[in-house]
């Protein structure tokens, strides 16, 4: 994996903007809220179009050899769209396969958008730290319930992962397969997440023990990347409209924006803002390059605690600068805020971050030297 | 003489670390080390002049200059080897602060006279900025230059004066005209501190150190050959300064200094497994470090452009609150240990002292609340 070079950054951004631009849709949101597959920021045809589903696709499979330092930027960006569904979900299942290096061609399809696997990791509310999921693969077949499935909507193909006889397996699910069971719930910004029941569902095998959980961990470790990058997303949006909000607002006969105490409020703002860029920056520059799995890690968990926690902050700010219109749904501020709760506690909230980063510093043998 | 430096910035990152590491133990006396104030400059001068010798005193020099010309992630790596070794503070203002400014402004004069004499220690500078009606509204500053002839003779003062009790020089801000805007009356002066009519008077600040003071001018006649810049001109060059400053001020590196310590106190009290212990240092290492990642940023920038955008004041106000933050929290840990006065490097109290001074200096951090909402998020001035 390399990282994406400045030009090709560029051009990523500029058609991720033109993108948003043609299809941002706030009523559309509004009115597909509770719904199947309700609406993305672009259907899977596109993405595939668009190349976004190549960039994370090794070369040799036939995509852009390119990880989290390009799909960060697709994700922040669609953030001018209030959501990039079903873009993590996809990248989450074909960078499983990826980490599993499987090899059956699958991964060639994921370039084209003709095979979409997404990863069915979670069971319970608080597995970040991963243990081994009560889902039992056994001869061939694999039975449990996976929750937060993201994108399950349009799945073809589940990466599961399951215990064998005691240590960690990830399997292969088609999603057309007898004893496999999908339903919905629904998200803070009304679009769905999968449950996935499964019942003795026909499975292969993509990689065992130590190779299942590393290329799980890394996978979950880039994932929570991209989330961290579409949140700084929104973080920008929210502040764009506090700013036009403050210097349009009057109250006292001015501007509510030339008030000191407002004004320090959003300098505040700023510093965090900044300070979260500046961390994303940072990392999408170095990430892909990092091999040892602790330093990935720390570098994942600290970039998302980071943007977690600005994330509450602005969205905190935003409501009150905003003042009543803060808590309409029909400010177009509430789609960021939906979006942002959606995705606040979905693969590491702040203290799961910090408690994974605790837990590699110890392992890590460069105790003094943390990352 | 045919040795040459390497390129320190081209070497691996472990060798350029061994270099700097072997240069402390060879050459900075263990009684120096880890102290939590700034020793007067005799005390470490040995160490300075090793540090002149060897061409390391300057790093954020250019090499022409007899610096390293490290760029900004070397540069931080070269403090991170140099604090956690525990160097002592030096008197370094000159160096670190108005070289650049000399090799910016300076006539090919005072390049030569002044900046080899600031490499070897043999001259010591302080900063006369602020005085006392002229705080954060700087550029009201009264301290009174009259231009006669070849001369400016000064009359007025200064005050929190960092170091002038010990420095030989000082580059401060004089007013030299009346008449225009008051940012457009000050100029830029190089002052040897023997001058007759100069009369320092320490302050001890909260920790019991005199580490700043007020300087009285009366009569002090100084030639205008002192003057760095344009005379009258001298708000540009202060400005152009105030840029390497912030980012000095927005260096994490006092912050990354209390979290070695709070990071030492935990393992020795056996607190790292604690929960609750565990999180708290791990939020306080991330402040930290993602400081260390804006700071670095913020560095290459200027780096590239040559210039500090108006943003940097986000540096300066993150990394000096959680300096505060963190040296708080060292209180904490400690519990009631916390509450004795002690010295040496088990001297608690020293972070929370020093990380006071920060978010006061160079701009309060409140200055920098309002820049930020006047330049960068472009809202309406305020009454």
């Amino acid at each position: 994996m390399t990282i994406v070079d400045p030009q090709t950054a560029e051009m990523l951004r500029e058609t991720v903007a033109k993108h948003c631009e043609r299809h941002a849709d706030g009523a559309l949101i509004r009115a597909s809220r509770g719904e199947v597959p309700g609406a993305l920021a672009a259907d899977v045809a596109t993405m595939a179009e668009l190349g976004w589903l190549a960039v994370s696709v090794p070369e040799d499979h036939g995509g852009l050899g390119l990880a989290v330092s390009a799909t960060g930027i697709i994700a922040e960006g669609l953030s001018a769209c209030y959501s990039s569904d079903p873009l993590t979900g996809l990248f989450l299942g074909a960078r499983a396969l990826v980490h599993a290096q499987e090899s059956d061609g699958l991964l060639a399809q994921v370039v084209e958008g003709s095979a979409t696997p997404v990863l069915a990791w979670q069971e319970n509310a608080h597995d970040f730290a991963s243990p081994l999921p009560a889902t039992e693969y056994r001869n061939g077949t694999v039975s449990g319930t996976k929750r937060w499935v993201a994108s399950a909507a349009q799945a073809s193909h589940f990466v599961v992962s399951a215990r064998e006889d005691g240590r960690g397996v990830l399997v292969l699910v088609d999603a057309s397969s007898d004893g496999v069971s999908l339903s919905f719930g629904t998200r803070a910004d009304g679009t769905p997440i999968g449950e996935l029941a499964l019942t003795s569902a026909p499975s292969t095998v993509i990689a065992r023990g130590s190779d299942a959980t590393s290329a799980l961990r890394r996978s979950l470790d880039e994932g929570t990347i991209l989330i961290a990058a579409e949140l700084m997303g929104h973080i920008d949006r929210m502040m764009k409209l506090v700013l036009e909000h403050l210097n349009t607002r009057k109250q006292f006969g001015k501007v509510i924006g030339s008030f000191q105490s407002l004004q320090h409020r959003a300098s505040n703002m700023f510093v965090h803002q900044r300070l979260a860029r500046s961390v994303l920056t940072t990392t999408l520059g170095c990430a892909d390059l990092i091999t040892e799995p602790a330093e990935f890690g720390q570098r994942a968990a600290r970039l998302r605690a980071r943007l977690n926690d600005t994330t509450q902050l602005i969205m905190r700010e935003s409501i009150q600068l905003f003042g009543a219109m803060g808590i309409t749904d029909e400010n177009e501020l509430s789609l960021h805020i939906k979006r942002c709760l959606s995705l606040l506690g979905y693969l590491g909230n702040s203290t799961e971050q910090r408690r994974y980063w605790t837990a590699l510093s110890a392992q890590s043998a460069r105790t003094g030297d943390t990352n | 003489m045919t040795y040459s430096a390497p390129d320190w910035n081209e070497i691996p990152e472990a060798e350029f670390r061994a270099t700097i590491r072997e240069c402390i133990e060879n050459e900075c006396p263990a009684e120096l080390r880890y102290h939590p104030y700034r020793f007067p400059p005799e005390v470490t001068m040995p160490w300075y002049k090793a540090l002149h010798r060897r061409n390391f005193i300057a790093p954020g020099w250019p090499v022409e200059y007899g610096g390293m010309g490290l760029n900004p992630s070397r540069h931080l790596i070269f403090i991170e080897e140099m604090e956690a070794m525990g160097t002592p503070w030096l008197h370094d203002a000159g160096v670190r602060n108005l070289g650049p400014a000399i090799i910016a402004w300076g006539t090919e004069e005072q390049k030569a006279y002044y900046l080899p004499r600031m490499h070897a220690g043999e001259h010591i500078w302080c900063q006369g900025y602020s005085e006392p009606s002229a705080g954060s509204d700087l550029a009201s500053l009264q301290c009174d230059g009259r231009l006669d002839g070849d001369n400016v003779i000064i009359n007025g003062q200064k005050i929190w004066t960092t170091s002038a009790h010990v420095a030989t020089h000082m580059f401060g801000l004089i007013r030299t005209d009346r008449s225009g805007k008051k940012q457009e009356g000050i100029s830029f002066m190089l002052i040897d501190m023997s001058l007759p009519g100069i009369t320092v008077r320490p302050i001890a600040n909260l920790g019991g150190h005199p580490d700043f003071c007020e300087v009285f001018f009366d009569n002090v006649v100084v030639p205008q050959s002192c003057i760095l810049g344009e005379v009258n001109q001298g708000w540009k060059v202060a400005r152009s300064l105030l840029g390497f400053e912030r980012i000095w001020a927005g260096s994490p590196r006092r912050a990354m200094k209390v979290l070695r310590q709070l990071r030492r106190e935990l393992e020795t009290q056996g607190l790292l497994d604690d929960p609750l212990w565990a999180d708290r240092f791990a939020k306080a290492s991330f402040d930290a470090l993602d400081a260390q990642d804006m700071y670095t940023q913020f560095a290459d920038l200027v780096r590239t452009d040559g210039k500090v955008g108006v943003e940097i004041s986000a540096l300066k106000i993150w990394s000096t609150s959680i300096f505060q933050n963190l040296s708080e929290m060292l209180l904490e840990v400690t519990g009631s240990r916390s509450t004795l006065s002690t010295s040496g490097e088990d001297d608690l109290l020293a972070p929370y002292y020093e990380s006071r001074a920060p978010t006061i200096f160079a701009g309060t951090n409140e200055v920098h609340l309002n820049i930020l909402a006047r330049s960068v998020l472009g809202l309406a001035k305020s009454e």
